[in-house]
């Protein structure tokens, strides 16, 4: 894996063990994605971390590739800075989400080299 | 306005029937360009080349073709990185630290691909987006045209006007790869890889290699030589990973547009042809936008309306571009090289008559930066 390093470490081992969470900035007060060294917002160092599992979310954009699986850039109603999230879309309504969507980010157990959980939306058959 | 031209260019076969490494690919353009313009190794001082098959690209080919440069730059950020480096090749000769720039890419990526089952790549998928495992960077694109077609309903059948306007030119380039006509049949038929695009959205994996020659307008008069004028040339970023863009239904063309526009004192009314970067069918559509070709949103309407197709009043990637004509990668050079050649007046059958102004536009990454770059004929 290519660019690595530690906050998306962090991010990940976040994820596998207590549930999503988004960098925040401890200057600005601002959440943001991806993770990275300084905040986007007002480039300071001082970051930490908010909590925020299962969080409300708006699917940006979508895409279904040809092995079923569907893709989602979705944006955070906690992250009032830039950045979004890019995840799977599950479930058994995982075909009929659009943009558009009001969903909840939820987390799955993955292998993943970072670790064993990673962010999806998960959409039931009754939505 | 600089003083500069690009005084030479080169082109390596895309196809042949023998082994090629990426040097060989690489040499082939570069003596073709040097060839062309009477220049000898001996007289290049600066070597110019990205590649994600060489290790220290630069030097590995300088020495390969017996050039042992001042200046030498291997600057990556994807397809726009070789317009890239004529800027940086402006800056040098302006600066007096060299006087004839060779530009050079290649990539002998569908012979790799054939052989060993990967595909060389300079770009990779980003951490932060790795866990759901799409489709590298196809997934991506998908995404920024999905997002489009929402916020300015942009349609399926608009995308495949882009793909069909790009064979129609294809069929006038002897050297395209792929030159039949396509209906918006053919494409959703050609099988869906990541909505909204199949597979005739995406761009072809070939080998190929091309090369450019920049030295100062009074260098080239004097030897001569008659090229291209650099009239303008910007660049500009947004971000590598998708999640951290700031919207997906833009670029930042309209930056790096500007910065050249205003640089060469012209406007896109001034403009009689474009080249365009299209690793998928929404480059383009995104790209005349934000370059100020139509408005924002009627990208799609613009190429549905047969404006870029040879005859139309603004043709665009009359090589057949990425999707038609060849892709060994970083595309950006080739959109000089075709500008160039027909601002030349070489392009033959796809010759645009009287062509006198053109724009060629590189990105890198996934639609991450912009590269912008306004030619003019002597």
């Amino acid at each position: 894996m290519h660019n690595l390093n530690s906050q998306v470490r962090e991010y990940f081992s976040r994820v596998t063990e207590d549930g999503l969470s988004v960098p925040r900035c401890g200057t600005c007060n601002t959440n943001f994605l991806p993770p990275r060294a300084l905040c986007p917002s007002c480039g300071s160092a001082e970051l930490g971390w908010l909590e925020c599992q299962n969080p409300e979310a708006t699917i940006y954009s979508l895409t279904r590739m040809k092995n079923g699986k569907t893709i989602a850039v979705v944006e955070l109603d906690v992250v009032d800075g830039p950045g979004r999230l890019y995840l799977e879309v599950v479930g058994p309504g995982a075909s009929n989400a659009s943009i558009g969507d009001r969903v909840v980010v939820s987390t799955r157990e993955q292998e993943f080299q970072l670790g064993n959980r990673v962010p999806v939306v998960a959409v039931g058959a009754a939505d | 306005m600089t003083d500069m031209v690009l005084a030479s260019y080169g082109l390596a076969a895309t196809r042949v029937d023998y082994h090629r490494d990426t040097l060989d690919i690489m040499a082939e353009a570069a003596t073709s360009a040097m060839k062309r313009a009477g220049v000898t190794s001996k007289e290049i001082d600066g070597v110019f080349t990205a590649t994600a098959q060489l290790s220290l690209p630069a030097l590995a080919l300088s020495e390969h073709l017996g050039i042992t440069p001042k200046y030498l730059d291997s600057t990556v950020h994807g397809g726009s990185s070789n317009i890239s480096h004529i800027a940086h090749a402006i800056a040098a000769i302006t600066t007096g630290q060299i006087d004839v720039a060779l530009i050079v890419y290649g990539s002998t990526q569908r012979t790799e691909l054939k052989e060993t089952g990967t595909r060389p790549a300079v770009a990779h998928v980003p951490p932060f987006e790795a866990a759901p495992e799409g489709l590298f960077p196809i997934a991506s694109y998908a995404l920024m045209a999905a997002r489009h077609m929402y916020e300015f309903g942009t349609t399926r059948e608009q995308l495949s006007s882009v793909v069909s306007a790009s064979r129609e030119w294809a069929k006038l380039n002897p050297a395209a790869v792929l030159r039949e006509q396509v209906s918006s049949e053919d494409v959703i038929n050609s099988g869906l890889i990541s909505s909204p695009f199949y597979k005739f959205d995406c761009c072809l994996i070939t080998d190929g290699a091309g090369a450019l020659i920049v030295m100062s307008a009074e260098r080239a008069r004097a030897r001569g030589l008659r090229g291209v004028k650099i009239l303008g040339l910007g660049e500009a970023s947004d971000s590598l990973t998708v999640s951290a863009m700031p919207t997906l239904a833009a670029t930042s063309a309209g930056r790096s547009g500007n910065i050249a526009f205003e640089q060469a004192g012209i406007g896109p009314g001034d403009i009689d042809l474009v080249q365009i970067y299209d690793a998928f069918s929404i480059n383009p559509i995104m790209i005349l936008e934000d370059l100020g070709f139509c408005k924002k949103g009627e990208g799609g309407a613009f190429f549905a309306a047969g404006h870029t197709r040879p005859g139309g009043k603004l043709p665009v990637n009359t090589s057949g571009g990425g999707l038609s004509f060849t892709h060994p990668g970083m595309f950006g050079i080739f959109t000089v090289i075709e500008a160039m050649t027909q601002l030349l007046g070489e392009a033959g059958e796809r010759q645009v008559s009287g062509a006198r102004t053109a724009v060629a536009h590189g990105i890198g990454g996934t639609m991450s930066t912009s590269a912008t770059l306004l030619l003019g004929a002597e």
